[in-house]
C-alpha cells in the first residue's frame, strides 16, 4: 500500500496503515499475483476492489472472490498523456468510487499538480485524463464495517540470540534472485537479431544487468527487466523496439 | 616482569591498545586525546606495534573506518574528545548496530560553545544510548585495565558491542602516575586474539553486513538484540572483573565502595574527581561522620542491582554530575534516581552539579554537598528538587572581574 485515507464523520482515532480497507485501488494487476503485497489481504466479503488491468472483471472476480471493477487505464494514460503515469486516472476512479463530484476532481487535480510545477498543458491534460477515468467507472455502493474489534495478542520477551542472527547480517548470499522484479513493466525491449550488430551497448547500459550475451546477441531477462527502455535509447543501429506489455 | 613506570593517562591508553595487539588504529588529532594516536604511531613506525595507523579526515570518517575494519574481522582501537567525539555521533549507533567490538577512548572534554580545553563529561554522556558498553576511569592505571578489559568485554560472544573507555583530559590525560604495565604474555593469556563469527571478511563466505532493515518487527527484533547484548554485559563485566584481578591483582568491580561499609550518607560521582570525593569523605570520617563514597566504574550497561545494594539502605545520598543537561540538570542522578524510584525504602537523594569546564571541586564543595543531604534527611532543610549548581563567592568575583574586562570597566 502506498497511500490511504480514511474517510468519517467522527473522528478518526487512528494513525498510519490502514489494515481493513472497505475500498482497495490497485494501479497494476501484476500486484495481485505479489505474495509480499497482497493488495486484497485486509479486505472483508463485502469489500469492493477496482484493478488497472486489461483483463476483464468477471475473470478477476472469479479469480479472487471479491467485488472487483476494472479498466485499462494504463491505455487511457497513454492515448491523453503519451506515459503510463496513471496519478491523475487513479484519483478520477478514487473520486467516483467514493462519491467525490466531478467538479471537485478537477479542482483537487489542478490544485495538486500546479504544486508540483507541471506547465499549464500537462495540468489540463491531466484533468482531461482524471475526468475521463471518473467516467469510466461505475458507482458503486460502498459496506463501512467502522472500527473492527481488536484481537488479543501474546506479549513475549524476546532472548538473546547468537549475534549471527541478532545482527542485519544476510549470509544467503544473492537471495534477491529469487524476488523477480520485471512485473510492473509497461513496455518491453525487443530486440530484432538481425538489425543487432552484436555492439553490446545495450549490455552495458542496462541498468538492471537484465541483459546478457551469451552467443553475440543480446537476451532481454524478461523475468527482471523494469522496461525503463535505456537500451532502446542507447541502441546506435536502433535494433530494439518497445511492445506493451498485454495483460 | 611487570614494568612499573611513570606514565600519562594517554601514554596509558596507548599501552592498553599495543598490549591488545590491536590491528588497526584509525585516528583524528584533537587536544587532549592527540598523545595517544602519537605514541600508537610512533610505535608502529618503530615495529614496536604491528598494527596500521591511518589519519582520517575527520572523526565521523574515523569511527566508520574503525566499524568497517571491525566487521572485516581486525581488532580496532580508536580514540577522541569532546566535539570530535560528537561529529563521530552519528556513526557510534551504527557500530552498535552492527554489534562491532571496537574499543574506543574518549578524553573528555568540556563542549562548545563557549570553547574550552579542561573536562567534564558531557561528551561522552551524550552517546548514554548509543549501544556502546560505557567504562569511567579514576586513575591513570585504570585506563590501561579498563581498555584491556573492554576489548575482552566487547569480544564476548554474548556482547558484541563496541566499547566506549572515559578518562578525563588533563586530570587524567596529562598527568603521570605509576602504572604497571603487564606482560605481553600474561595479557594475550586474558585477551586472546579476536576470533569473529559474525563479522568478518571471507571470500568463500559472502556475507551482506548492515542491510537495510525496512520492516519495523525485523527492526525492534535487531534493536532488542542490541539491548539484550548490552544486557548481558552486566554479567560479563563482572565476569572480567573477576578473572582481571585475579590474574593482575587488581578490583575493577562496576561500582567502587570506598568507607562504605557503616555509611549513612554518601556522594555518588564517577570520573578523576572521585578521587577529590574521596579525600573529601576521608576528612569527614575524621570528623565522626559516617560518610562514604560511591563510584560508578561501568555506567553502560546502568549496573541497577549493584547500586541498589549499595545505596538503598542509606540516609541520604549526594549525586556529583560533572555535566549538565540544560532545563533538567545532572545526567547521573536522573539514571540513579530512576534505578531507586520503584524501592519502599530509599534515601533521600540531592543533585549537585559541577566540575564543568574543568572547575576545580573543593574538600569544601564535597563537604557542603553531604551536609547539605545530611541537615535535608533530618529536617532542618526542605527538600531542593531542582540541581544544586556549585558556584562558590571566589567563582562569582573571578566571573566578574572577568566580565569586567571583557565589557570595559564600569564604575
Amino acid at each position: 500500500m502506498v497511500a490511504c485515507v480514511a474517510i468519517s464523520k467522527e473522528k478518526i482515532m487512528e494513525r498510519g496503515y490502514l489494515k481493513n480497507p472497505d475500498l482497495v485501488l490497485i494501479s497494476d494487476d501484476s500486484l495481485l499475483y505479489d505474495s509480499i503485497t497482497l493488495p486484497l489481504a485486509g479486505l472483508g466479503p463485502s469489500g469492493k476492489a477496482f484493478v488497472n488491468s486489461a483483463v476483464n472483471e468477471e475473470d478477476l472476480m472469479n479469480r479472487f472472490r471479491v467485488s472487483i471493477s476494472s479498466r485499462n487505464l494504463t491505455q487511457m494514460a497513454l492515448r491523453t498523456l503519451g506515459k503510463p503515469v496513471l496519478s491523475a486516472a487513479m484519483a478520477g476512479v478514487a473520486s467516483k468510487m467514493i462519491g467525490l463530484s466531478e467538479s471537485k476532481l478537477k479542482e483537487a487535480t489542478d490544485l495538486e499538480l500546479k504544486a508540483l510545477g507541471l506547465s499549464q498543458d500537462l495540468v489540463i491534460k491531466n484533468i482531461d485524463l482524471a475526468s475521463e477515468a471518473y467516467g469510466a467507472v461505475p458507482l458503486v455502493e460502498i459496506a463501512t464495517r467502522g472500527t473492527l474489534p481488536y484481537t488479543a495478542v501474546n506479549i513475549i520477551q524476546p532472548r538473546y540470540d547468537s549475534a549471527i542472527l541478532g545482527t542485519p547480517v544476510i549470509t544467503q548470499a544473492s537471495n534477491s534472485r529469487t524476488r523477480k522484479t520485471g512485473n510492473w513493466r509497461v513496455f518491453r525491449p525487443e530486440v530484432d537479431q538481425a538489425k543487432c550488430t552484436g555492439c553490446r551497448i545495450c549490455y552495458l547500459s542496462c541498468p538492471d544487468s537484465a541483459i546478457s550475451i551469451p552467443e553475440g546477441k543480446p537476451i532481454v531477462d524478461y523475468e527482471n527487466c523494469k522496461g525503463c527502455l535505456i537500451c532502446l535509447e542507447e541502441c546506435p543501429v536502433k535494433a530494439i523496439k518497445e511492445v506493451i506489455e498485454a495483460r | 616482569m611487570t614494568l612499573k613506570t611513570l606514565l600519562t593517562g594517554n601514554e596509558a591508553a596507548a599501552w592498553a591498545a599495543r598490549l591488545a595487539d590491536v590491528d588497526y588504529v584509525p585516528g583524528y588529532p584533537i587536544t587532549p586525546q592527540t598523545e595517544i594516536i602519537e605514541t600508537l604511531a610512533h610505535w608502529i613506525r618503530d615495529g614496536k606495534l604491528k598494527a596500521k595507523f591511518v589519519t582520517m579526515d575527520s572523526e565521523h570518517s574515523m569511527v566508520t573506518a574503525a566499524g568497517a575494519a571491525s566487521a572485516t574481522g581486525a581488532r580496532v582501537f580508536t580514540t577522541s574528545s569532546s566535539q570530535g567525539f560528537l561529529y563521530s555521533y552519528e556513526m557510534l549507533f551504527n557500530l552498535s548496530g552492527w554489534r562491532v567490538p571496537v574499543v574506543m577512548a574518549n578524553v573528555s572534554r568540556a563542549l562548545s560553545a563557549p570553547i574550552t580545553l579542561e573536562p567534564d563529561h558531557n561528551d561522552v554522556l551524550s552517546a548514554r544510548d548509543a549501544g556502546f558498553i560505557q567504562i569511567h576511569c579514576e586513575t591513570v592505571q585504570e585506563i590501561l585495565d579498563s581498555i584491556l578489559m573492554a576489548f575482552r568485554i566487547s569480544e564476548d560472544e554474548r556482547i558484541l558491542l563496541p566499547s566506549i573507555v572515559n578518562f578525563d583530559g588533563f586530570y587524567l590525560s596529562f598527568t603521570r602516575e605509576i602504572v604497571d604495565v603487564p606482560e605481553e604474555n600474561e595479557v594475550r593469556e586474558f585477551l586472546p586474539p579476536y576470533v569473529p563469527k559474525h563479522a568478518f571478511i571471507s571470500s568463500r563466505q559472502p556475507m551482506v553486513q548492515g542491510a537495510a532493515v525496512l520492516n519495523a518487527s525485523l527492526y525492534s527484533y535487531f534493536r532488542y538484540q542490541l539491548h539484550l547484548a548490552a544486557e548481558n554485559a552486566l554479567t560479563v563485566y563482572g565476569e572480567v572483573a573477576q578473572e582481571y584481578r585475579r590474574k593482575f591483582g587488581r578490583d575493577l568491580s562496576p561500582i567502587e565502595k570506598f568507607m562504605m561499609r557503616d555509611a549513612e550518607y554518601a556522594i555518588v560521582m564517577i570520573g578523576s574527581f572521585a578521587t577529590k570525593g574521596k579525600k573529601a569523605v576521608t576528612l569527614m570520617r575524621e570528623k565522626g561522620m559516617k560518610v562514604g563514597l560511591t563510584k560508578l566504574r561501568l555506567l553502560r550497561p546502568f549496573p541497577a542491582q549493584e547500586l541498589i545494594e549499595a545505596l538503598s539502605g542509606l540516609k541520604g545520598i549526594a549525586v556529583i554530575d560533572q555535566n549538565i543537561s540544560p532545563g533538567k540538570g545532572g545526567v547521573l542522578f536522573s539514571e540513579l534516581t530512576s534505578a531507586l524510584y520503584n524501592l519502599k525504602q530509599k534515601p533521600v537523594a540531592l543533585s549537585f552539579i559541577g566540575g564543568l569546564g574543568g572547575k576545580d571541586i573543593s574538600q569544601a564543595e564535597f563537604e557542603f554537598a553531604l551536609n547539605k543531604t545530611i541537615s535535608t534527611e533530618e529536617g532542618k532543610q526542605t527538600l531542593q528538587m531542582a540541581p544544586i549548581l556549585l558556584f562558590t563567592q571566589t567563582d562569582d568575583e573571578i566571573v566578574r572581574r572577568m566580565l569586567a574586562i571583557g565589557h570595559g570597566e564600569t564604575e
